[in-house]
């Protein structure tokens, strides 16, 4: 009895040995450690996602600490709320941040349009709720004005980014 | 009372942000570094990157601001946030680790400036003047030698500039001043020397980050200080 007791625990423990291995070897493809639920499966396609909300354009300094630069712009939209969920709640490759995050965030509810967005449709339509579709990515330096964005691209242009 | 930093490496273990200096634009914060014995180090003006220790200016994330980046706090203006690491080699380490991570490694050159910066079609123009590399090779097949000239492009485009950094040494009560059983003064070791200060006076400064010692406001309006946990009650130190 006392034997195979031993033997389940040793069992057990080589178990818990390989399963840490195999997710180590996972885990080297995400940069977060913890809070992965947006982290989307390496070799998956990216989620193609409808958003919905209020476009404006919004002017920026290039150098925030540098007004002489002069200034750009970007677009956002405003997301409605069912929009948010699915912002919140889509898995990216480009992943930094988690659900928490994302709605800790002072601009939460706003999402940046990166990529190749028609900008003579986007002037015609700016201030109206439009819906837009794209793939998001999450925000990570200072080039980046909202916690998501969305591009017309995928983040990886094939499925399988990890051509290893 | 603020003084220029010593010349001998200071271990940070806390940063947060702090108002401008005078004569600074509004987003143009200062870096408050807090060393474990309270001390604080104001890091202002110079670049961004070079406050907040922070070369590839990255945003307040869950990756950057992660344990496993040894990150000590964020700072910024408004809602943008930046890490704040305690060194220049931390925050370098945690752009490289970006760079080399399964997020960025995949991509071009190219693609993968056009993420970083969105709105900057020209930022790919000035890495590859920079280092003469092929905009097309992806970040993974690139050899030690040729990583280090991006990695260094993009710090030196995204501006490491040296600015103002003061020093605030936090005091320490070394002994106290009685009457009829209330005190009047505190003894502050101060730049290598004692000083009898008001208890007013120390009251304000410990507001103010400056001693160390804890304000209490009492029930019925009266405000004290006591000592921080675990340090000499202040009855051991009557002179």
């Amino acid at each position: 009895m006392r034997n195979r007791f031993v033997k389940w625990c040793a069992s057990f423990f080589v178990f818990l040995f390989y399963s840490s291995v195999l997710f180590g070897v996972q885990e080297t493809a995400s940069l977060l450690e913890e809070d992965t639920i947006l982290v989307l499966e390496p070799h998956t396609a990216e989620r193609y996602v409808s958003i919905t909300g209020q476009l404006q354009r919004c002017l920026f300094n290039k150098n925030a600490e540098n007004p002489e630069l002069g200034t750009g712009h970007y677009w956002i939209l405003k997301m409605d709320s069912k929009s948010f969920e699915i912002a919140c709640s889509t898995p990216v490759h480009c992943a930094f941040e988690s659900p928490l995050s994302i709605r800790n965030s002072l601009r939460s509810h706003e999402l940046a349009l990166t990529g190749s967005y028609d900008e003579k449709w986007l002037h015609q339509h700016m201030h109206q709720t439009v819906t837009l579709s794209g793939y998001l990515w999450h925000a990570h330096t200072a080039h980046h004005p909202t916690p998501i964005m969305m591009d017309t691209e995928p983040w990886f242009k094939n499925t399988s980014p990890c051509n290893e | 009372m603020n003084q220029k930093s010593e010349t001998s490496p200071r271990v940070f273990v806390r940063a947060q942000s702090g108002p401008p200096n005078c004569g600074d634009p509004e987003p143009m914060f200062t870096v408050q570094y807090f060393d474990e014995q309270g001390n604080m180090t104001i890091r202002g003006s110079g670049s961004r990157a070079w406050r907040c220790n922070n070369p590839g200016n990255l945003r307040a994330s869950k990756y950057s601001t992660s344990k496993q980046r040894r990150c000590i706090g964020t700072a910024g203006h408004q809602q943008d946030q930046y890490a704040v690491y305690p060194d220049y080699a931390t925050g370098h380490e945690a752009l490289v680790v970006m760079l080399k991570g399964g997020i960025y490694s995949p991509l071009s050159l190219r693609e993968a400036m056009k993420r970083y910066d969105p709105a900057n079609v020209k930022y790919i123009d000035t890495i590859i003047s920079k280092t003469n590399l092929d905009p097309e090779q992806k970040i993974r097949s690139l050899n030690d030698r040729d990583f280090e000239k991006f990695w260094k492009a993009i710090e030196e485009t995204e501006k490491w500039k040296v600015g103002q950094e003061d020093f605030i040494e936090k005091w320490y009560i070394t002994g106290i001043r009685m009457k009829r059983g209330i005190i009047q003064e505190y003894r502050i070791h101060q730049n290598g020397h004692d000083v009898w200060i008001s208890k007013e006076q120390a009251i304000a400064l410990t507001q103010e980050l400056r001693i160390h010692a804890i304000v209490v406001h009492h029930s019925n309006g009266t405000v004290y200080l006591r000592p921080e946990y675990h340090a000499k009650p202040f009855r051991e130190m009557v002179c």
